[in-house]
């Protein structure tokens, strides 16, 4: 089941249409993202998804996650000491 | 119905002075019997608020054009377009300007000419249902001249097809389902053919030509100057000098409505304004901060929004006893960040458009770094990566440096998600009847919930896409939807080949 996700890179100009199987975990959702914008952005380094300002932690599946079609989620760099599954988030989108 | 008897003893014996003949010309309302007046003017045509006949008697303007003063006048400008035509309307006078330069021309001569013939409608409607008999004389002559706009620029750019497909796009643009194009026809449709003659007053002749078109009418000759290309220069000022004689209808209108509701003439001014600044942004941010060679440039986008736009019009506003729109601070901000966030996206989205894209070389960031010095540095990066992408590529290998996801588009201006910052996009969402709508900015969201009936069934590129409309692939998209193909999609301005660029022996294609 594909959901239809709008994402935003941090450092990007637009968004970009994701289309994310329910199963992707979190870190995929982001490398996917990160390669679609990859002609205007390219940086290394671990990322995490926010969802309606809170960080979703990276094990999380598409569908843990309970992300609807059209949900807005934004990817934004993170240190690698933050990698880890976190409730601490920035983006509100 | 009588004319009053006072007017009609001042015509006899003796030939009328210019103004008083104006003033009994122009000034031909008169009580109706045969029909009460909310029936020949019925408010949702005429528009609200609905007022009586007296509440509009004071409404004047400063020209008041006879209609022999319209036809000279108008003839004398025609005649000074075919002299600059027959002079410089071949295509090799094209070929001696800057690339970038003509892209910005294929960019504001296929927004212009079928928008104006829009705006014919618009005017015909006041023409007809305007309150007062001197404003509908005013949206008549508004009428031709919207129709000479029309025609102007499909005259001046057809000699040029013939050497450059792009140039179709000068009558094709409206005709098409380019992004763009969607985004224009969102704004123009209800701009110009929907809006009732009060609403069309405030937004299109107070908003749109006294704020805005000075901006492109005004600055872009200048640049227009400074580049040397005669023949735009002065298609844009014989536009320039109508626009300034009907724009007159919108402060008139508005200075009675807001005698009666402030509030109203308010939300169409906030509403306006918004829609207004993204497409001027677009049309008129690209030319003048990328299109323009960075040695020709006089001032940037934002000192000319800061002239023309901040200084004189929104300083105006408080003679109708109206606030600059709510949303103030956030289009300062746009103004530093939105044209150059939708020129980098649509840099590396070339192939939906109708005309090439130049990519901003160190003189030219330096350039715009020394404009924008609270913004651009954040941009820079993607310029970087994009050249790093060029370096890494064969000149000419246009799409190896181009994105391939899909956009994604506001539900209410229809253009590409870019409002913001890169740091944080402005995207913001609401529901309305089950539905989820996607805007790139606060403002674009308040519109729509102002009067969601009026958007909600609107479908953006993405809705489209999602439910089997239009292609996802974006090969497909752009030749079996948008219109385009390879000998009009946009490429890079110099097919990538510029002497700054790294690429050394070995490297490209690599």
């Amino acid at each position: 089941m594909l959901t239809p996700l709008y994402g935003f890179l941090e450092g990007d100009t637009m968004g970009l249409l994701i289309l994310a199987h329910e199963d992707w975990s979190m870190v995929r959702l982001a490398e996917q993202l990160r390669a679609s914008a990859r002609v205007r952005v390219a940086y290394e380094g671990p990322l995490a998804v926010f969802h309606d300002g809170r960080r979703l932690p990276t094990h999380y599946s598409v569908r843990d996650a309970g992300l609807a079609a059209l949900d807005c989620v934004s990817v934004r760099r993170v240190s690698g000491a933050e990698h880890a599954p976190s409730a601490s988030g920035a983006g509100d989108v | 119905m009588g004319m009053g008897s006072a007017q009609q003893n001042r015509g006899i014996g003796r030939a009328l002075a210019r103004d008083e003949w104006q003033d009994l010309a122009r000034k031909l309302d008169w009580r109706l019997s045969y029909v009460p007046e909310a029936q020949a003017f019925p408010e949702a045509v005429s528009g609200r608020p609905w007022l009586p006949q007296e509440a509009w008697s004071a409404w004047e303007e400063p020209f008041r054009t006879s209609f022999a003063e319209y036809a000279r006048g108008q003839s004398d400008k025609e005649a000074a377009v075919a002299a600059v035509a027959e002079a410089l309307g071949r295509a090799a006078e094209r070929d001696r300007l800057a690339p970038e330069w003509n892209s910005g021309l294929k960019l504001h001569t296929a927004l212009l000419p079928l928008a104006e013939f829009a705006a014919v409608v618009g005017n015909l409607r006041a023409a007809r249902f305007g309150r007062t008999s001197a404003w509908r004389s005013t949206a008549l002559f508004g009428a031709l001249d919207e129709l000479r706009h029309t025609q102007i620029p499909l005259r001046l750019m057809h000699p040029y097809l013939a050497a450059d497909a792009q140039f179709d796009w000068t009558h094709r643009f409206y005709h098409s389902n380019d992004w763009v194009a969607i985004a224009a026809r969102h704004c123009f449709d209800e701009l110009l053919l929907l809006a009732d003659p009060i609403e069309f007053a405030v937004a299109t002749n107070f908003v749109f030509e006294t704020g805005f078109t000075n901006l492109q009418f005004t600055a872009l000759t200048a640049l227009c100057d400074s580049v040397g290309d005669r023949l735009l220069e002065q298609m844009l000022s014989s536009i320039q000098t109508d626009e300034a004689r009907h724009a007159q209808i919108g402060p008139a209108v508005l200075e009675i409505l807001v005698q009666h509701d402030r509030a109203y003439a308010q939300y169409l001014l906030d509403k306006w304004f918004w829609r207004s600044f993204l497409l001027f942004a677009v049309a008129t941010g690209f030319t003048m901060d990328y299109l323009t060679p960075v040695a020709r440039r006089t001032h940037s986008f934002k000192e000319f929004m800061q002239e023309w736009v901040l200084e004189q019009f929104a300083d105006s506003l408080a003679r109708y006893g109206l606030q600059r729109p709510w949303y103030w601070p956030l289009f300062e901000q746009a103004l530093d960040y939105y044209h150059h966030m939708v020129y980098a996206s649509a840099y590396s989205y070339r192939a939906s458009v109708w005309f090439h894209l130049a990519l901003p070389g160190p003189a030219e960031r330096d350039w715009l770094r020394g404009k924008y010095a609270a913004s651009f540095p954040q941009l820079e990066p993607v310029w970087e990566n994009i050249a790093r992408e060029w370096e890494r590529t064969d000149a000419g290998v246009d799409l190896a440096v181009h994105g391939t996801a899909i956009p994604t588009f506001c539900s209410l201006c229809q253009i590409v998600l870019c409002g913001g910052t890169p740091a944080q996009n402005s995207v913001c969402q609401c529901r309305h009847e089950g539905n989820t709508y996607t805007f790139c900015s606060e403002p674009c969201r308040w519109i729509f919930q102002q009067d969601p009936a009026r958007y909600a069934r609107h479908k953006d590129v993405v809705k489209r896409v999602l439910a089997g409309e239009a292609p996802g692939n974006l090969i497909a998209f752009l030749t079996q939807y948008s219109g385009l193909n390879f000998a009009t999609w946009g490429k890079d301005a110099y097919g990538g080949d510029y002497a700054w660029l790294r690429r050394g022996p070995g490297e490209a294609g690599e």
